[in-house]
């Protein structure tokens, strides 16, 4: 038996996906993921241009941030790279209301703000991401873990009239296993389950 | 929300090692080319290059002559490349109506108007790719252009250790085209 | 010399868990090996995060560091994302002994390369021939710096203990490559890759 916990899959189909300017990023990979019942799944390839992204960082101090992963906001332009895991969110040992981050003021106000800001679109059945993205401006270079609020912008071209993007995902839809995030007392825990 | 958007199957992987002083954007050209890759991304692709040019957004865009950015930076650097790759379509249309400003050295002819999206023309390879690369000095991150060098290997003679991994993709036909009224823009068609 | 280019498939696709603790690369090489991965590729690393990393970059001033290619460690917690390559490490013409530190007569450094297995691991390989060997650079970030590096042995996943809202864990999806073998060869001063059909 391997030391870690290792489940054997294969890609089920592989997903070209054009995004729309204007659209929230993490809310179409949500939208994506539901549409093409995706339960657990790779972004594979996410190359694009973004304005006004909106992320999750490791505070730079601890006790003073009133949440484990603080949010961060950045302006601009930017060019980004996104990668991650698509998966559904599970039933946990806990409920939303017994997490001690259950109110931050700005930031988690109701339900759906706690489970957007775990990754969720809106709790359990619902799809989840854990995934990064690196993004570059004209001044600095971050790395995060993507919110809603992320803008899919047209490549600083000014008025675009609507036209379509040049970003565009590759999803790799698995089969064989689920990619479950679960909340349980104070923690959320990522599962694989085999199929 | 309509979203433009194909389902398809991974067909091969293509692992290719790329060698010391080749251009690392011309070997990717290359190998799509030669696969007849009509969707695709890069899988994997990390090692050293010795010189990169890529595009970012620029300090101020006031006095710069594009709206976006083309820098050198010398390495060595580790590299690490990601990108979808697919095919320059022809629209149709005037290409002189695509107007990019002249900026001596680095925008002056119709292919470098194409190299600005990575890609050699009409119906040739396109790769839209962003890297990071680590100096010594930190990490740059921005969209990797012709002119980025494999660095020599360890020993003289040696082959390298840059080797990407191409995937191709059966059942999608994916592409760019020219924005229609005339910015030079890029447009993804799935 | 021409490039050299081979073609496959996707074998099988892993997802790999990673508890607090486990070393990254460590459980990278263990998983190539309990597998059989002679051709591999780590398409994404994600989920909880890292409790500091070990990274191999290029020396601030080459000239007094005493290896090509610097090693450190940075305390985290650190977000990561891994890709690389996974391949197996095969005999040359070349001894490991015979790979020299920069500057400096071989000799052994105190804490950092003392044994041979750590020459092989500073490489990317696990322990040398016919072990597995990987070749991948993650970004990492906290709230100052975001960087990015070669991936060394001592990075580990984070123990939270309960902190709420960062997931427990991490997640490897590594594709197993059927048909060809990845080699990793060593040169005179370092690894190169050879691409090889699978062999019998």
């Amino acid at each position: 038996m391997s030391k870690y916990e290792t489940h054997e899959c294969e890609f089920e189909e592989i997903i070209f996906v054009r995004l729309n300017e204007g659209e929230d990023l993490l809310k179409a990979i949500w939208n994506i993921a539901k549409e093409n019942d995706i339960r657990a799944g790779v972004i594979l390839e996410g190359t694009g241009a973004l304005s006004n992204v909106v992320f999750q960082g490791i505070p730079k101090k601890k006790y003073a941030c009133a949440l484990p992963l603080d949010v961060y906001e950045l302006g601009g332009i930017l060019q980004t790279n996104v990668r991650g895991l698509i998966g559904i969110t599970a039933k946990g040992d806990a409920d939303w209301t017994d997490s001690s981050i259950k109110k931050v003021p700005h930031v988690i106000e109701n339900e759906e703000d706690f489970w957007n800001y775990h990754g969720s679109e809106g709790g359990v059945d619902t799809p989840c991401f854990q995934g990064h993205f690196a993004v570059v401006n004209k001044d600095v270079s971050v790395m995060g873990r993507v919110l809603p609020g992320t803008k899919i912008e047209n490549a600083g071209m000014g008025k675009t009239d609507n036209l379509p993007t040049h970003f565009s995902l590759v999803i790799g839809k698995v089969k064989g296993v689920e990619y479950r995030m679960k909340l349980n007392k104070d923690q959320f825990v990522q599962e694989i389950v085999k199929l | 929300m309509n979203r433009a958007q194909a389902i398809g199957a991974i067909d091969e992987l293509i692992f290719a090692r790329v060698q010391p002083g080749e251009d690392l954007i011309e070997a990717l050209w290359e190998i799509a080319a030669k696969n007849d890759i009509k969707a695709g991304w890069v899988m994997e692709g990390s090692g050293i290059l010795k010189r990169v040019t890529f595009q970012r957004f620029p300090h101020n865009a006031k006095t710069c002559g594009l709206f976006i950015d083309v820098y050198n930076l010398e390495g060595p650097m580790l590299c690490n490349i990601t990108g979808i790759i697919g095919t320059m379509r022809d629209s149709g249309g005037d290409t002189s109506v695509y107007p990019l400003a002249y900026v001596k050295g680095v925008m002056e002819t119709e292919m470098d108007r194409f190299e600005m999206g990575t890609s050699q023309g009409f119906n040739t390879p396109y790769i839209h790719n962003h890297f990071d690369v680590m100096t010594k000095d930190g990490c740059v991150m921005g969209h990797l252009m012709r002119g980025s060098i494999v660095a020599e290997a360890n020993s003289p003679g040696d082959p390298s250790e840059f080797t990407v991994v191409i995937a191709k993709a059966k059942g999608i036909d994916f592409g760019t085209e020219l924005r229609p009224n005339g910015f030079g823009h890029f447009i993804h068609q799935i | 010399m021409p490039r050299l280019e081979l073609k496959s498939k996707i074998e099988k696709v892993l997802y790999v868990k990673l508890k607090a603790g486990d070393d990254v690369l460590q459980a990278i090489w263990d998983t190539a090996k309990k597998y059989n991965i002679k051709a591999g590729v780590v398409v994404q690393g994600s989920g909880g995060v890292l409790k500091n990393v070990v990274v191999k970059g290029f020396p601030r001033n080459p000239l007094t560091c005493q290896l090509p290619l610097d090693a450190y460690e940075i305390e985290g917690p650190f977000m990561a994302d891994i890709r690389g390559l996974i391949g197996v490490t095969v005999k040359s013409d070349v001894d490991i002994s015979e790979i020299p530190l920069r500057n400096a007569p071989i000799t052994k450094e105190p804490g950092l390369l003392e044994t041979e297995i750590d020459k092989w691991q500073m490489l990317g390989s696990q322990g040398g021939v016919n072990t597995p060997y990987f070749h991948g650079a993650f970004t990492y970030a906290n709230g100052h710096i975001s960087h990015a590096g070669f991936l060394m042995p001592g990075t580990q996943v984070a123990d939270l203990d309960s902190d709420v809202g960062i997931p427990a864990g991490y997640t490897l999806v590594i594709a197993k490559i059927k048909d060809i073998e990845i080699h990793a060869k060593l040169g005179k001063k370092g690894f190169y890759h050879d691409l090889v059909a699978k062999q019998q």
